[in-house]
C-alpha cells in the first residue's frame, strides 16, 4: 500500500506540470462534448485523437486519451436529460429520470446532481484504481464464459423485472432485444444469421443506431403532437445550476452504492458502462422505499447511474493497463495507440514506464476536479437549449440523430434501420413495452450467446459448467431473487390493500 | 382489442416467424453443426409463450378496461400523418445522402422537416436554420472531428 | 408544401444524374485519401494501415491528409462489400491479410481477392500457440499427441471467428503433425481479443493467435509461446526466442502477410502513384523502425509480385480448406 502510494506520488509529479494540465483539460472538454453528440461515443473520441497522439509522447497520449474517456461519462448524460435523447449507450439510464426532472423544470438540479454524481464515482473509483488494480484484474480473470452468460442473463432479468406489474412486457423487449443481436455473422461457426442477403447486416445491428432510433427519433415523432399546441411552452427562465439538501440526501447513498458496483462491472472485459448504469439503476429501484417514484424525476434514479457510469469507465482501464487486455471498445483503441507509441501494455508496464501508468492513474484524480469546475458553467450554457423554439430544436435532432448514425458505421443502410427502429419506438411506446430490457439486450445479447456456446464447447455439453463455480451460484441466487423479490413486493402491497379494505 | 392484446399477438407472430427461419438456417460446415441453430429458436419458443401469456391474461382480467389501453383506429390524425410525411421525407434522405453529399442532402431534409413542423410560418428562420446546421454540423465532424462525410459532388465540399 | 417537396425531388435527381467521374491525372493527389481498416480500432490491421498513413505524411511522400476510419464487422467481410461502391474512386486505401482468402473460400462473403485493387505487400506477421505459464505442456508436439489420442481434450481458442485464420493456422500446423480428424478439434471463437483473459483464466488451454499479440503477457513471464508459425526464427523481436513448428518437427508454416489494396478497377493514374509511395516508403528509416518496435518481419513485394502472391495463396488456401472440409 505505502509502495502504491509513493508511485502515485511519483504520478502527480508527472501529472501536475503545466503541459499535462494541459491535456488532462484538453482531454476532459473534448471528451464532454464528443459524449453529448448522439451516436459519438468515448471510442470515436479517443479515435479521433490518435493521429494527435503521436506528437504527444507516451504520457501526454494516455493522459488525454484518459481524459476523452471519463469525459465522455461527464458528457453523456447532458443530452439525455434536456432532450431524452442519450449520446451513447452509457447514458441511457439517465434518461429514466433525468429528463423527467427537465419536464418539472428541475433541469438545473439534474445537471448539477449528475455531474457531481460522476465526479465522486469518478474519485471512488480511482482511489480503487490506486490500490487494487492488480488484484481487480486477477479476480476478472475467474470469468469464463459461463460466469459472463450467467451475469448477462442476471442483468438482463433484472431489467426486465424490474417493470414489476409490467413484467410480461418486460421479457417480451427483452427477447426481441436478443434477437436483434442474433442478427449477423455467427463468430463461432461463421454462418450467417437473419441477414436476409443485405451483406451489410453481416456485422450486426450496432445497439446505438437502436438507441438513436427509439429515443431520438421516437421522441422527436411523439413531439409531433406538442409542438402545434399553442399553449406549450420552453423554458425561458433559468436557474443556477444546483441542487437542494433534499436531492443531496437522496443522491449521496444511491452514488456510494453505484460506484463500487460500476468499477467492478467495468473491470469485466467486455461487460461495459451501459450495462454497469442500467445495473445501478435496477439496484436503487429495488431498495428505494417508494419505487413508484422512479421513472417520474427521482433524483436518485440519475445519480446512480451517473456515478455507476463513471466508475465503470475508470475499472475499465484496468485490464488494460494490467494485462495488456482490451476491456471496452475504447480501451481497444488506447490499446492500439500505445502500440503506435512504442509501448508495450502488459503486467510489466508499470515497472518499465512507471511514469505512463501512474501519470495517467494521477492525471485522473486532476482531471476529475477540473470537469466538475468546467461543467458546472457549461450546464449553465447547455440548459438554455431548453429555450430554442420546439419546432426548430426537434427538426434539428432529427439531423443529429442521422448524422450520429453515419459516424458510427459509415454507412447508409443504417439510415434505414436507424428510421424502423423510430417506427418501433412509437409502437414501443403505445404499447407500453419498457425500453431498457429490449436495449439491454440488443447490447449483451451477442457476448451472452456466444458465452453460453463457448461454455458448453468447453464442457463438452455438460451443464454443469454453469453451477460449478462459486461464482455462478451467487449469480444464479441473484438473478431468482431478482424475479422474486418485485413479485413479493406485489403480493405484500396486495394483501396490505386487501387488508385496508 | 387492447394494446396488450395486440402486444400478445405480435409477440407470438414473430417468434412464429423467428423460430421458422432459425430451423432454416444452414448447418455449420465444422464445430458444433447446430448451435447457432438452436439458441435462436429457444429464443422464438420463449417469445410464443410470452405472447401466449400476454393474451392469456388480456382474455382472463376482469374488470371495466381502461380507455387509455384501448387503441383508437379510424381517420388517420393529424398527428399520425406527419409522422408518416416525416419517415417519407426520412427515407428519401437515405437516398439522396451519397449521391449529393452531406450538405446539400441535410438542407434539402431539414427544409422538408421544419416546413412540415412550422407549415408557412417563418419560412426565412427554417432556411437560415436548415443551412447553418448543415454547414456547422459539416465542419464539425469532417474537418474538426476528421469523420469522412459524403462529399458534394462538382464543388468536392 | 406539396410543390416544394416535388421541386426539391427535381433538383435532386437532375444533380445526381449530372455528376460525372471525372479523371483528375495532374497534381494527384490532391484531395483527402480516405484509409479504412476492415476492424475495429486497435487490431492488427487498424495497427498497420494507421503506421503506414502515419509514415507517408511523416516523410512527405504524401503531401495530403490520410486520415483512418474503422469499418468493423465479419471479419473484414463488411468492409470488402463497402470497398465494392467504391468502384473506380482514386482516394481509398485499404489493408488486408489471409482473411481477405479465407472469409470468400470458408463462404462468408462473395467477394474475393480479385474485387480488390492489390498495390504491395508490406511485412508478414507469424502465428503463435500460447499457453499459461504452469500448463503441462512445453511443446507444440506434445499437444498435438493430445489431440491424436482425443480431438477434444485440449480446449483451443482464437481471436478470429471458426473457419479463419487463427483456426486455419492451427489445423495446418494440425494436419502436418498426423492429427486425423481435424473437424472434431474444438475451436472455441472469441471476440474484442478477450482470448487471452479467457487463458490466464484457465478457461482454454491454449491459445493460437497472432506472435505480436501476446507480446506484453509473454515478456512478463505470465504466457508461454509454444512454437510460432514462421518457417525460420527471424532475427528480431519476440519471434527470435521461440521455436518454430518445423524446429519441432512438423512440417508447416503460416504467413499472416499484410498489404495494401484500393478498391476495384482503382484508375491507373493512382496506381501508380500508390505502388511508387509504398515502394518508397518500406526503404525510410521511420518504416524501418515501426517494423522494428510492432516486430514485424518486412516482406515488401511490388503489385505483380503482390498478384502472383496472392493467386499462388488463394489455391494453397482453398486447397487446404478443401482437404479440412470447410470449403464452400
Amino acid at each position: 500500500m505505502n509502495e502504491s502510494l509513493a508511485q502515485l506520488f511519483l504520478g502527480f509529479q508527472v501529472a501536475l506540470t503545466p503541459i499535462n494540465i494541459l491535456w488532462t483539460t484538453l482531454g476532459g472538454v473534448l471528451g464532454t462534448i464528443i459524449g453529448m453528440l448522439p451516436g459519438l461515443g468515448p471510442a470515436t473520441g479517443v479515435a479521433v485523437l490518435l493521429p494527435l497522439t503521436f506528437k504527444m509522447g507516451p504520457v501526454g497520449a494516455m493522459i488525454t486519451m484518459a481524459g476523452v474517456y471519463y469525459g465522455a461519462m461527464f458528457g453523456g448524460s447532458r443530452a439525455s436529460i434536456l432532450l431524452n435523447t442519450p449520446g451513447d449507450g452509457a447514458a441511457i439510464a439517465s434518461c429514466f429520470d433525468g429528463y423527467p426532472m427537465t419536464q418539472k423544470g428541475r433541469a438545473e438540479a439534474a445537471l448539477a446532481i449528475s455531474a457531481v454524481a460522476s465526479f465522486i464515482g469518478g474519485m471512488i473509483a480511482n482511489v480503487a484504481m490506486v490500490f487494487i488494480a492488480v488484484p481487480m484484474a486477477r479476480f476478472s480473470l475467474k470469468f469464463g464464459p459461463a460466469e459472463y452468460t450467467l451475469l448477462m442473463l442476471f442483468a438482463l432479468v433484472a431489467t426486465a423485472a424490474m417493470s414489476k406489474e409490467k413484467m410480461l412486457l418486460g421479457f417480451v423487449g427483452m427477447i426481441f432485444g436478443l434477437m436483434i443481436a442474433t442478427i449477423g455473422l455467427d463468430g463461432l461457426t461463421g454462418v450467417n444469421r437473419f441477414t436476409f442477403g443485405v451483406l451489410e447486416l453481416m456485422g450486426g445491428v450496432d445497439f446505438l443506431i437502436i438507441i438513436i432510433g427509439i429515443y431520438a427519433l421516437g421522441e422527436v415523432f411523439k413531439s409531433f403532437k406538442t409542438v402545434h399546441d399553442p399553449s406549450y411552452k420552453m423554458q425561458t427562465k433559468f436557474g443556477k445550476i444546483r441542487f437542494t439538501r433534499e436531492d443531496w440526501k437522496r443522491s449521496w447513498p444511491a452514488i456510494l452504492r453505484a460506484t463500487p458496483l460500476g468499477f467492478f462491472i467495468g473491470a469485466l472485459p467486455g461487460a461495459g458502462g451501459t450495462m454497469a448504469a442500467l445495473m445501478a439503476y435496477n439496484n436503487e429501484k429495488s431498495l428505494s422505499r417508494h419505487p413508484e417514484e422512479f421513472g417520474k424525476g427521482a433524483v436518485e434514479g440519475l445519480a446512480a447511474p451517473e456515478a455507476a457510469n463513471n466508475a465503470s469507465s475508470v475499472g475499465a482501464l484496468i485490464p488494460m493497463m494490467t494485462l495488456g487486455i482490451p476491456g471496452s471498445g475504447t480501451t481497444a483503441v488506447m490499446l492500439g495507440a500505445l502500440l503506435m507509441l512504442g509501448l508495450q501494455p502488459g503486467p510489466l508496464l508499470f515497472t518499465k514506464q512507471p511514469e505512463v501508468a501512474w501519470g495517467m492513474i494521477a492525471s485522473m484524480f486532476i482531471g476529475n476536479f477540473i470537469l466538475l469546475f468546467i461543467n458546472m458553467p457549461m450546464a449553465s450554457v447547455l440548459v438554455r437549449v431548453l429555450s430554442v423554439p420546439a419546432k426548430v430544436l426537434y427538426p434539428l435532432i432529427l439531423g443529429l440523430a442521422f448524422i450520429g448514425t453515419y459516424a458510427i458505421t459509415n454507412s447508409v443502410v443504417d439510415f434505414f434501420i436507424l428510421i424502423l427502429f423510430g417506427l418501433i419506438g412509437i409502437f414501443l411506446d403505445k404499447t407500453k413495452i419498457p425500453t431498457s430490457p429490449l436495449i439491454l439486450g440488443g447490447i449483451v445479447g451477442s457476448t451472452m450467446e456466444t458465452s453460453f456456446r463457448q461454455a458448453l464447447m468447453l464442457s463438452d455439453g455438460s451443464p454443469k459448467i454453469f453451477y460449478g463455480s462459486p461464482i455462478t451460484i451467487v449469480l444464479i441466487a441473484l438473478t431468482l431473487f431478482s424475479v422474486a423479490w418485485p413479485l413479493a413486493g406485489n403480493a405484500i402491497k396486495k394483501a396490505r390493500a386487501a387488508r385496508a379494505a | 382489442m387492447t394494446w396488450n392484446l395486440i402486444t400478445g399477438l405480435i409477440a407470438t407472430l414473430i417468434g412464429i416467424v423467428y423460430g421458422w427461419q432459425a430451423l432454416r438456417l444452414p448447418h455449420a460446415t465444422f464445430g458444433t453443426k447446430t448451435g447457432h441453430i438452436i439458441y435462436p429458436v429457444i429464443l422464438g419458443g420463449v417469445m410464443i409463450l410470452l405472447g401466449l401469456g400476454l393474451v392469456l391474461k388480456e382474455l382472463l382480467a376482469k374488470g371495466p378496461k381502461d380507455p387509455k389501453s384501448t387503441p383508437k383506429f379510424g381517420k388517420l390524425t393529424k398527428h399520425g400523418r406527419e409522422i408518416g410525411i416525416a419517415i417519407l421525407a426520412s427515407l428519401g434522405y437515405a437516398l439522396i445522402f451519397e449521391p449529393l453529399g452531406y450538405v446539400i442532402s441535410t438542407i434539402l431534409y431539414l427544409l422538408a422537416v421544419l416546413f412540415l413542423v412550422n407549415g408557412r410560418a417563418k419560412p426565412v428562420r427554417s432556411i437560415v436554420v436548415a443551412v447553418l446546421f448543415s454547414i456547422g454540423v459539416y465542419v464539425l465532424f469532417a474537418v474538426f472531428l476528421g469523420i469522412q462525410l459524403p462529399r458534394m459532388p462538382l464543388l468536392d465540399i | 408544401m406539396n410543390r416544394i417537396t416535388r421541386t426539391l425531388a427535381a433538383v435532386a435527381m437532375i444533380a445526381a444524374i449530372a455528376t460525372p467521374a471525372f479523371a483528375q491525372a495532374k497534381g494527384y493527389p490532391s484531395r483527402t485519401i480516405e484509409c479504412y481498416a476492415p476492424s475495429g480500432a486497435g487490431g492488427g490491421w487498424d495497427l498497420t494501415i494507421r503506421t503506414v498513413a502515419k509514415t507517408l505524411t511523416e516523410t512527405g511522400l504524401v503531401k495530403v491528409a490520410m486520415p483512418v476510419e474503422n469499418k468493423a464487422g465479419g471479419g473484414g467481410a463488411v468492409f470488402l462489400t463497402a470497398l465494392q461502391s467504391m468502384k473506380k474512386k482514386d482516394n481509398v486505401l485499404t489493408v488486408y491479410s489471409p482473411p481477405l482468402l479465407l472469409i470468400n473460400l470458408n463462404g462468408t462473403t462473395p467477394f474475393s481477392y480479385k474485387d480488390t485493387t492489390p498495390l504491395a505487400r508490406l511485412i508478414t506477421d507469424f502465428g503463435a500457440f500460447v499457453v499459461r505459464k504452469d500448463s503441462k505442456y512445453t511443446s507444440i508436439t506434445q499437444v498435438m499427441a493430445d489431440i491424436k489420442v482425443n480431438p477434444t481434450s485440449v480446449k483451443i481458442g482464437g481471436n478470429s471467428s471458426a473457419g479463419s485464420m487463427d483456426h486455419i493456422q492451427f489445423l495446418v500446423v494440425a494436419q502436418a503433425a498426423g492429427v486425423k480428424g481435424l473437424k472434431q478439434v474444438q475451436y472455441i471463437a472469441f471476440q474484442d481479443n478477450a482470448g487471452a483473459a479467457q487463458l490466464l483464466g484457465g478457461h482454454i488451454d491454449l491459445l493460437t493467435t497472432g506472435l505480436g499479440d501476446v507480446r506484453g503477457l509473454v515478456e512478463s513471464g505470465d504466457l508461454r509461446v509454444l512454437a510460432s508459425t514462421a518457417p525460420t526464427r527471424p532475427d528480431f523481436g519476440i519471434g527470435k526466442d521461440v521455436p518454430t513448428c518445423r524446429e519441432q518437427g512438423i512440417d508447416a508454416d503460416f504467413l499472416n502477410w499484410r498489404g495494401i489494396f484500393g478498391p476495384p478497377q482503382m484508375p491507373d493514374y493512382a496506381v501508380k502513384f500508390w505502388r511508387d509511395a509504398l515502394g518508397k516508403m518500406v526503404k525510410t528509416p521511420e518504416w524501418q523502425k515501426a517494423c522494428q518496435t510492432n516486430g514485424w518481419v518486412q516482406n515488401y513485394a511490388d503489385q505483380p509480385d503482390f498478384e502472383k502472391f496472392l493467386a499462388a495463396q488463394n489455391t494453397a488456401s482453398k486447397n487446404i480448406l478443401e482437404e479440412l472440409g470447410m470449403a464452400k
